[in-house]
């Protein structure tokens, strides 16, 4: 559709004019790749306990939480690279006034709130990192890395990252209600990491949370148990059907709280 | 000396209201912990099931058993959120906007009154925090058997209050960079990130192995977390409290001399540049 | 039928109590107290097209929340309001193509990137086709005068220049109807007129429908045939300029300092002695009756003489002219007195 081609010909330049506003602030280019590098260090470092317990965890060997780290990682990258600053960045459009701005405007503003801001240092440390400990990973495992095998991966990398976008909005809807939403964001930013170890280490219960109600484990423990080829039918299914299902629900939670918003703001 | 104390208690105040009106932002903070504690849990859970490799229920991974390791969980996210700071920000703020020149001016040094702000924040927060804590420790109690002898808590009392000072003064030191960098970005939040790992804050040092575990040992930033957990948990005890707390001690005052230090050239270094 | 109609607009706000004090903070953490606020008690106008109507009014009148409502941005707590055959708040896409609406002291421009930057960006969103883009860039580029400036990163841009870019960008679509929310608020004299300067020839040129709201008469007196007095929600009156404008700015303050005390008597002598000791009715010594301050409402004709007799027959160390506060223009013309002195 038109629509389509206009928001993706859009995100291409909101992506190039991002790429130079951060390099017109250096320091906060480096320090920020810093600072990603070091919440890198304390995701591998679940890694580190896993080979220096020597155990399997749950019936998964350490290279197998390497591989699953490392999808984690490269699922960060589009969380943290691409729209996640803008959640915690909500309040602050609300406030200044630039969110009233942007309703006003012939473009989505779901899509203008969400996906405005995002940052190529990250997207890049995280990506490169992630992808370079999936191949380890996966090649230390004996390589199964079959053209299939890795286009399926992919695909259910793309889907998990669809289901964390929608995720994530839910709860922000919130912010045309709640004053300051990064505390709200911050929150769902702790939520993140769940998907730090393999979501066989939580309970049956847990797990049919994770996958079905609030599917954290769909972003990442899904495209890892495909590349290791330990995924069930019902995950597959779940997997691809889930980002359409819960992009919907996202959707519907934002136009309520848009109605929200006009409708109570002081 | 009345009207000395009148000051800072005002800064305390000030900060008790401020903690008081955030209080939406506390509550979220607080569940933000929430998730390291479950996802620990389940990951330790793991590691110590029967049939993973593992032996006996005196099985101890890291030096840890696991009723060991679930305590050290919960009470160390909960520490680490007990002695977290913030006010770097602010300091970096008035070090930037020139800000601070109000401080020069007036009679009330910049240092007691930061440090006067943080312990009234602190206050509100440890209050609620306290609740908290004790709370998981009865959870803790009913799940794992675990008890802290009422010397561990007193132990652990004088511990927590030498880490808010230790990691006041440490969080001071990093705020002072201010002074030399002109951007820092975020250095802040990447420094942040570090010293709480080598805080014992994300796991306990020993999971570093033993090479890197015994070199972060020696760094003041444990005693910040690792150190008070311990104490609670029960693993110090006896003469290797009483030298821990001289330990924490004797850093602090060595961190209280360096932050005077660079206090003073950053200040030099302020006034020279005319901010 | 208007392009922009209203009927029985309105707009309640509510909000929390905010407490003092230490005590206060505590009580909050348990309970709040909850208020309402009447912003918009109810406006109905019509505006044709091509038509520039100013709505002035005191700071909080509800100029703000009623251009809000017309531009899709906020509900109406009741009323109707049609822009362009459009309910705004439902936001149509055709709708949004073809309004705009710049708020002072608000950007939507990248900060760190130079103006053409994000005015390239405004090209797509409004779908504007190459050609036409340059020709409207080219026209608001030559009327402001801002031809070096496209390449400078707007943070470096001073706070009237940036002003221009943001109308700029906001006109690039050329807008059928345009909302100007206090647009020339902390400008400098020269930027004010330069972008009442544009705003005129573009309405003259493509028939651009403005509403424009500010709380200083001169922004609505250069641009605007018509005025809409709003105050306290409601609007008190409507028509031609030149009805408010002999009400409104017939009088002046004029505030004298003096270096010695004069006595009440002598003061009072002169006529329309507002305050005795100043605005702040300080410096007064109410037993002799003399003062070192007073305040005295005088006819806009009259400013002159009177200037001249007080300096010359006083001991005047400061004086200063200034313009009724609107509350006040707004509330005699409520009363529909017409006191010229």
């Amino acid at each position: 559709m038109r629509e389509i081609r206009k928001h993706f010909r859009i995100y291409l330049s909101l992506v190039r004019m991002n790429v130079m506003s951060q390099m017109e602030y250096r320091a906060n280019f480096v320090t920020g790749i810093l600072m990603e590098l070091g919440y890198l260090a304390v995701k591998i470092l679940y890694v580190v306990v896993a080979f220096g317990a020597g155990r399997s965890i749950a019936g998964f060997t350490p290279d197998e939480m390497l591989v699953f780290v490392g999808t984690f990682v490269t699922a960060t990258a589009f969380y943290a690279g691409m729209y996640m600053m803008n959640f915690f960045q909500l309040s602050t459009l609300v406030k200044d006034g630039s969110f009233d701005t942007l309703m006003t405007k012939p473009i989505s503003l779901q899509f203008m709130a969400t996906l405005r801001r995002c940052d190529i240092g990250i997207f890049l440390v995280d990506s490169t990192a992630g992808i370079a400990m999936t191949l380890v990973g996966l090649s230390r495992l004996s390589g199964q890395l079959d053209a299939w095998r890795l286009l399926g991966y992919v695909f259910f990398l793309l889907c998990g990252s669809a289901v964390g976008y929608a995720l994530y909005l839910i709860p922000q809807s919130l912010v045309f209600r709640v004053v300051d939403a990064r505390a709200i964001a911050g929150v769902s930013d702790s939520f993140w990491d769940f998907n730090n170890v393999p979501m066989i280490v939580y309970d049956r219960l847990g797990q049919a949370l994770g996958s079905y109600v609030l599917p954290m484990f769909v972003i990442t423990s899904f495209p890892s148990l495909f590349a290791l080829g330990r995924m069930t039918g019902a995950q597959l299914v779940w997997g691809a059907l889930a980002p359409a299902v819960f992009l919907a629900l996202a959707r519907f939670a934002w136009t309520r709280g848009i109605r929200n918003y006009s409708s109570s703001s002081g | 000396m009345a009207e000395a104390g009148g000051k800072y208690l005002g800064s305390f105040s000030l900060g008790l209201r401020g903690a008081l009106e955030y209080r939406a932002n506390f509550v979220f903070s607080l569940l933000g912990a929430v998730a390291p504690v479950v996802i620990q849990t389940a990951l330790w859970t793991c590691l110590y099931a029967p049939g993973s490799g593992a032996g006996s229920s005196g099985d101890r991974l890291f030096g840890f058993t696991y009723a060991q390791m679930l305590g050290y969980v919960v009470v160390a996210n909960i520490v680490s959120r007990l002695v977290r700071t913030g006010f770097e920000y602010d300091l970096n703020d008035d070090i930037k906007s020139g800000g601070l020149d109000r401080f020069l001016v007036k009679p009330i040094d910049y240092f007691g009154f930061r440090m006067a702000q943080f312990a009234g924040a602190k206050s509100a927060e440890t209050a609620f925090m306290g609740l908290t804590l004790a709370i998981a420790l009865v959870v803790l109690s009913a799940a794992t058997g675990f008890s802290a002898s009422h010397l561990a808590a007193l132990g652990f009392v004088a511990a927590l209050a030498l880490a808010f000072f230790l990691n006041f003064l440490v969080f001071w030191c990093v705020g002072l960079l201010g002074f030399w960098l002109a951007e820092i970005g975020f250095l802040f939040e990447a420094a942040r990130i570090v010293i709480i790992t080598a805080s014992g804050g994300i796991f306990p040092l020993s999971v570093f192995g033993p090479s890197v575990g015994s070199a972060l040992a020696v760094l003041p930033f444990r005693f910040t977390i690792q150190f008070p957990t311990d104490v609670l948990c029960g693993r110090v005890a006896g003469a290797d409290l009483a030298w821990g707390l001289a330990a924490a001690a004797a850093w602090s005052g060595l961190l209280l001399v360096l932050a005077r230090a660079i206090w003073a050239a950053g200040l030099r270094r302020f006034v020279a540049l005319g901010s | 039928m208007g392009i922009i109609e209203v009927k029985g607009l309105k707009r309640d706000f509510s909000y929390y109590e905010k407490a003092e004090g230490l005590s206060g903070s505590l009580r909050n953490l348990v309970h709040r107290k909850k208020l309402v606020r009447e912003a918009v008690k109810g406006v109905s106008f019509s505006i044709r097209e091509g038509e520039m109507v100013g709505f002035l009014g005191p700071n909080g009148a509800g100029k703000t929340t009623t251009l809000k409502m017309l531009s899709g941005i906020m509900h109406p707590s009741s009323g109707e309001a049609l822009v362009l055959g459009h309910v705004p708040w439902l936001r149509k896409k055709d709708f949004r193509m073809r309004i705009s609406i710049v708020m002072g002291q608000r950007s939507q421009l990248w900060p760190d990137l130079p103006a053409v930057e994000s005015f390239n960006l405004n090209r797509e969103i409004y779908e504007i086709g190459r050609r036409d883009y340059e020709r409207s860039l080219g026209e608001l580029v030559e009327l402001f005068g801002i031809k070096e400036l496209l390449g400078v990163q707007v943070r470096r841009l001073s706070l009237g220049e940036r002003m221009k870019m943001e109308i700029t960008a906001a006109l690039l679509h050329r807008p059928a109807v345009l909302f100007l929310d206090e647009p020339t608020i902390g400008l400098d004299l020269l930027s004010q007129r330069a972008i009442r300067e544009l705003v005129r020839t573009l309405n003259e040129r493509h028939g651009t429908t403005v509403m424009l709201t500010s709380h200083y008469l001169s922004d609505i007196e250069e641009l605007c045939g018509r005025v809409v007095l709003i105050n306290r929600g409601e609007i008190v009156y409507d028509g031609p300029l030149a009805g408010v404008n002999a009400t409104l700015a017939d009088r002046k303050v004029v505030r004298l300092l003096f270096s010695a005390p004069v006595p009440l008597s002598e003061l009072e002598a002169y006529g329309g002695l507002r305050v005795l000791g100043g605005a702040s009715g300080g410096s007064q010594d109410a037993q002799a009756a003399v003062s070192l301050e007073a305040t005295f409402d005088v006819a806009r004709s009259q400013v002159r003489d009177f200037s001249r007799r007080v300096l010359g027959e006083l001991p005047v160390a400061d004086l200063t002219i200034e313009e009724v506060p609107l509350e006040e223009g707004i509330a005699r013309l409520y009363r529909g007195g017409n006191d010229h002195g």
